[in-house]
């Protein structure tokens, strides 16, 4: 019995499905608990086929051919992540117009290319952004935290 | 002595005249201000539902209008996320209350919503400032056509009669579980439909017995042969249906009945503004709004864009603001409101 | 009556004016449906201003033409970049994606863009032809039909699920029960809600497919720092290329006809949602494929499929729409305000009195499809030169894109942290391989599938099942079902006889 990494994606499945179910059973009316009680049952039942299927069969080395297997470790996938949630965060505390430009300058001069190309890039995308998403389709961009505090 | 007291009068009536005629002074004065105030200022409206829907359509019916009376800017912005309550909740906690925003949604929510605590209302109407009231009408009862139940007397001596009804604790399923209550009905609500022609779209093909809209929309029904009407829920019969007995016709119910005010709920498309907004400016903007929605270009607009032939009064935002203060005064009518709903739901 | 009306609508739809506008709106369509995330629900809803004052007969094939070709423009950004350009595009970067890696962009963009206009135009033929029967055959789907309906939706969970039944059914069951998260349609009760007013709503299926399947994809291409087609050899899909995608939807006219039939039944029934058709119509093409093991690879009849069935669900959508006057999507439901903004009610009358006007929507999605699949064949070899482009420059700006079209969807900042929270999900799906289209179906027919099973057993009662039609829907399931892998069994058999039998 080994634990394999999609071995604790499993037991974490398994974890969150029963409390699902713990939490469903507390809602008033048949009709609002009986769906997630139920499907949340099946879930974990199959949730605990799985798990019995990965502790006790050899790996299997057939990838479906849904998915393209990725290439990458959890380590090297860190920085492409940290710069999707750090943009996120960005955009939450100072908004939008202000996030955009700092990013995709910070993101390519920090791949090593040349200032031209970032500032160019950036320039047009944030123009791009301003006409079509301000001016043409009207979206009020969220302003940001910060920037809501300072007016 | 008896020149004495009229000369007193006379003294009295001058001053009186002389005092409002200061007020009538002031009060264009500050009409004055408040329009110059208006003038090129950019104002949102805040549509707590989603475009295309009925409180959409009077909105974008209005903002021109009003945008032309002020000379001003009047930006729509739909709002309608948590069921419809997103724009209310973001007039009544986030917006600021500098008199540039106005919100619109349907009247009965506003004030359904929190007296049975929705989840997620964050609003209170008692704070709120109210501009106006756009026709406010009660809604009437229908079956579907050419089914078994024909009037009243059917409808009371049926058994197993399934409603059908959109949001569970809206002004629909108020208004159905209120008239089961008062006319003592054997059956069951089925709330979730996805809005009002959904539900009765059900009555027509027969998989729901019953259900209930306005006055002007179910006058559309009827011409598509979807729905037979039955019975006013409202104090008073409907213009738009002469024929039909008002519910106070035919029970015989207290005056402070939570039955009787769940069935008899009018809803029009109120417009609000954030608390604290200055007086002299919602009292302006519901000047010039009342002029607006009381014209002959809003009335056509309005009959037109709803299809229906029939007018009804406005309300003030005043007579709303004193409404809105009674009910919540009545400490335990959501309360009771929730039993009867609970009592006559699937 | 109808030669009339059809006469009619002819007579209009060739108004230049009204031509040069629809062509308008197809750009307009065209260019939202593009813009990652961004649909043509934003697009409608913003013209309406536009068309206060105008005519019926003009602003209405207008605002048609915009909607329905906004999936056409879609499929390019799915298939490009792996981000559906709007929502019911979700099932063409399964195959549209894998496609674009292996160096066939412009084939995949060919095939998409030209099944979704023929589609569109074919369901219009559809239209016309069941314009008497359709009405009284959906008065005939009570809520216990609806539910057997989204149950059939839900059996091809199976056919999606990828090489393990359970990973893949364990994926539809996530998405079931993320579909739950918000208010309970019958009820009102808010469930896994946490307390917070945000999650009250269904959580934005724009934002769960962004996070889902464009957030890994982009950590993949940042981290791999190599072009999105992976071969360097291959030509950035030229005329050749994307013409080449046109014939395979000829070459493969039986998919692509079952795609289109499926889209245009699905959309002419209320209440089943836009983004099931797609899906369905991949998963039959999938189920009746002789090589169903290929589809997820990057074939191009995985892209045929859904994107036929994407426009042809706009006509059978318009019909229904017209005559009840319920809304079967979002983008439906501003139509139909538009429709009150015009002064047109609408109502079976639209299929009797106002035959004229409504000859000339229809013809005018017919038309729309032509002028759109045009512009994108035009496009598409220009598109396709996004593939080439070094995830240096290409990763920030899909990026910022892609999120600024999510806060876009519902305008609420907390959608970030669903595409945050999504991607997380997406990027351990891809690494340990469960299905993540299973995901999506489970997520989107999940409260469809709850509403219905509640509102089957509250007005039916418990034998909700009984009714004929009823019936046929579930007989129907079982021999899709059975009667595939009974035939795939004789096959076998008979394989294993002597030759001369064959």
């Amino acid at each position: 019995m080994k634990m394999r990494p999609s071995t604790y994606l499993v037991i974490t499945t398994l974890v969150v499905t029963a409390v699902v179910i713990a939490y469903s059973l507390t809602y008033p009316y048949l009709e609002s608990k009986l769906l997630p009680v139920l499907v949340g049952s099946i879930l974990f039942i199959l949730t605990g086929i799985q798990l019995i299927k990965e502790l006790r069969l050899p790996e299997d080395t057939s990838a479906p051919m849904m998915e393209r297997a990725p290439e990458y470790g959890l380590i090297e996938c860190a920085p492409s992540a940290a710069w999707i949630v750090g943009l996120c965060l960005a955009i939450y505390l100072f908004g939008f117009m202000a996030s955009i430009p700092v990013f995709v300058i910070a993101y390519i001069k920090s791949h090593g290319r040349g200032w031209s190309m970032a500032i160019g890039v950036a320039a047009s995308l944030t123009a791009f952004i301003y006409v079509v998403f301000i001016e043409l389709l009207q979206v009020d961009l969220h302003p940001g935290l910060f920037m809501d505090f300072l007016s | 002595m008896k020149n004495d007291r009229s000369v007193k009068s006379i003294r009295a009536l001058v001053m009186f005249t002389a005092l409002s005629a200061l007020c009538v002074f002031a009060g264009s004065m500050a009409h004055a201000d408040m329009a110059e105030f208006y003038k090129g200022k950019r104002i949102t409206l805040i549509i707590s539902s989603r475009s295309g829907s009925s409180v959409d359509l009077v909105g974008r019916t209005v903002a021109p209008m009003l945008a032309k009376a002020l000379d001003a800017t009047v930006i729509l912005k739909n709002m309608a996320a948590a069921g419809g309550m997103e724009g209310l909740n973001y007039v009544a906690t986030t917006a600021k209350p500098d008199g540039l925003t106005i919100g619109m949604r349907d009247s009965a929510s506003c004030y359904l919503n929190q007296l049975m605590k929705a989840p997620g209302a964050q609003w209170d109407i008692a704070t709120l400032k109210y501009i106006a009231n756009i026709q406010p009408s009660p809604m009437v009862l229908y079956v579907t056509p050419g089914g078994p139940i024909k009037t009243i007397e059917d409808l009371r001596k049926a058994k197993g009669l399934k409603f059908s009804s959109i949001s569970p604790r809206g002004w629909m399923s108020s208004v159905i579980t209120g008239t089961m209550e008062l006319l003592g009905l054997d059956g069951k609500m089925v709330s979730g439909f996805k809005g009002s022609s959904a539900s009765a779209l059900a009555v027509s093909k027969g998989e729901a017995h019953a259900s209930a809209v306005e006055g002007y929309t179910l006058q559309r029904y009827e011409r598509k042969g979807q729905a037979r009407p039955l019975l006013t829920t409202g104090a008073e019969r409907d213009p738009a249906y002469p024929n039909l007995p008002a519910i106070t016709e035919i029970v015989n119910a207290p005056k402070d009945s939570v039955a009787l005010f769940m069935a008899g709920l009018p809803s029009g498309k109120l417009m609000f503004m954030p608390p604290g907004t200055a007086d002299d400016k919602v009292a302006y903007l519901a000047d010039v709004t009342w002029k607006i929605i009381n014209g002959d270009e809003f009335k056509t607009e309005f009959m037109k864009r709803v299809g229906t032939n029939v007018w009804k009064k406005n309300v003030t935002g005043a007579e709303f603001a004193k409404l809105a203060k009674e009910m919540v005064a009545r400490k335990t009518l959501g309360k009771e409101m929730l039993a009867i709903l609970q009592k006559h739901r699937s | 009556m109808i030669i009339d009306g059809l006469i009619e609508g002819l007579s209009n739809i060739v108004d230049p004016v009204l031509l040069g506008l629809m062509f308008l709106g197809v750009l307009i369509g065209i260019f939202v449906g593009f813009l990652p995330a961004v649909s043509g629900l934003l697009g409608t809803a913003l013209m309406l201003p536009a068309i206060v004052g105008m005519k019926p007969l003009m602003a209405l094939p207008f605002l048609l033409a915009l909607h329905a070709v906004s999936y056409t423009g879609g499929s390019m950004t799915a298939i490009l970049v792996n981000i559906p350009g709007t929502g019911p595009n979700a099932a063409t970067l399964i195959d549209g994606f894998p496609m674009t890696q292996k160096g066939q962009a412009g084939r995949a963009m060919g095939a998409a863009i030209a099944s979704s206009s023929l589609g569109g135009m074919l369901s219009v033929v559809f239209a016309l032809i069941f314009i008497p029967i359709v009405i009284p055959l959906v008065r005939l789907l009570y809520s216990a039909e609806m539910f057997f309906i989204i149950i059939m939706g839900l059996s091809f969970l199976a056919v999606l699920a990828g090489s393990s039944p359970i990973k893949g059914l364990m994926a539809g069951g996530l998405g079931l029960l993320f579909s739950f998260v918000g208010f309970q349609s019958t009820t009102g009760i808010p469930r896994f809600t946490f307390g917070s007013v945000f999650l009250l709503d269904q959580l934005n299926i724009i934002a769960v497919v962004i996070g889902l399947f464009a957030l890994p994809e982009l950590i993949d291409l940042a981290t791999r720092r190599k072009t999105i087609a992976l071969c360097e050899s291959a030509g950035i899909g030229g005329w050749t290329d994307v013409w080449e995608g046109v014939k395979d939807v000829f070459r493969h006219f039986g998919v692509f006809l079952r795609g289109t039939v499926v889209g245009y039944i699905i959309g002419v029934i209320p209440g089943v949602g836009a983004e099931t058709a797609p899906f369905v119509a991949y998963g039959q093409a999938k189920q009746a494929s002789k090589h169903p093991e290929k589809f997820g690879t990057g074939i191009v009849e995985g892209v045929i499929a859904p994107e036929s069935a994407n426009n042809a669900k706009e006509a059978g959508a318009l019909l229904t729409t017209l005559a009840f006057g319920v809304p079967g999507s979002a983008v439906m439901a501003i139509l139909l305000g538009a429709f009150f903004l015009v002064g047109i009610v609408p109502g079976p009358e639209m299929l009797t009195d106002n035959l004229g006007l409504s000859f000339t929507m229809l013809l005018g999605i017919a038309v729309a499809n032509v002028m759109a699949g045009i512009v994108c064949l035009a496009f598409a070899p220009f598109a396709t030169r996004i593939t080439k482009v070094h995830p240096d420059y290409l990763f920030p700006v899909i990026l910022v894109l892609g999120l600024t079209g999510a806060f876009a969807a519902g305008a609420q900042i907390l959608n970030l942290a669903v595409v945050v929270w999504f991607g997380v999900m997406g990027f351990f799906m891809n690494r340990f391989h469960y299905s993540k289209p299973a995901f999506l179906l489970g997520f989107v027919l999940g409260m469809l599938f709850e509403h219905y099973f509640w509102h089957a057993l509250n007005l039916q009662g418990p034998f909700f099942f009984m009714r004929p039609v009823s019936l046929l829907i579930i007989l129907a399931i079982v021999l899709i079902f059975v009667i595939k892998p009974l035939k795939a069994h004789f096959r076998r058999a008979s394989r294993k006889r002597p030759i001369t039998e064959a």
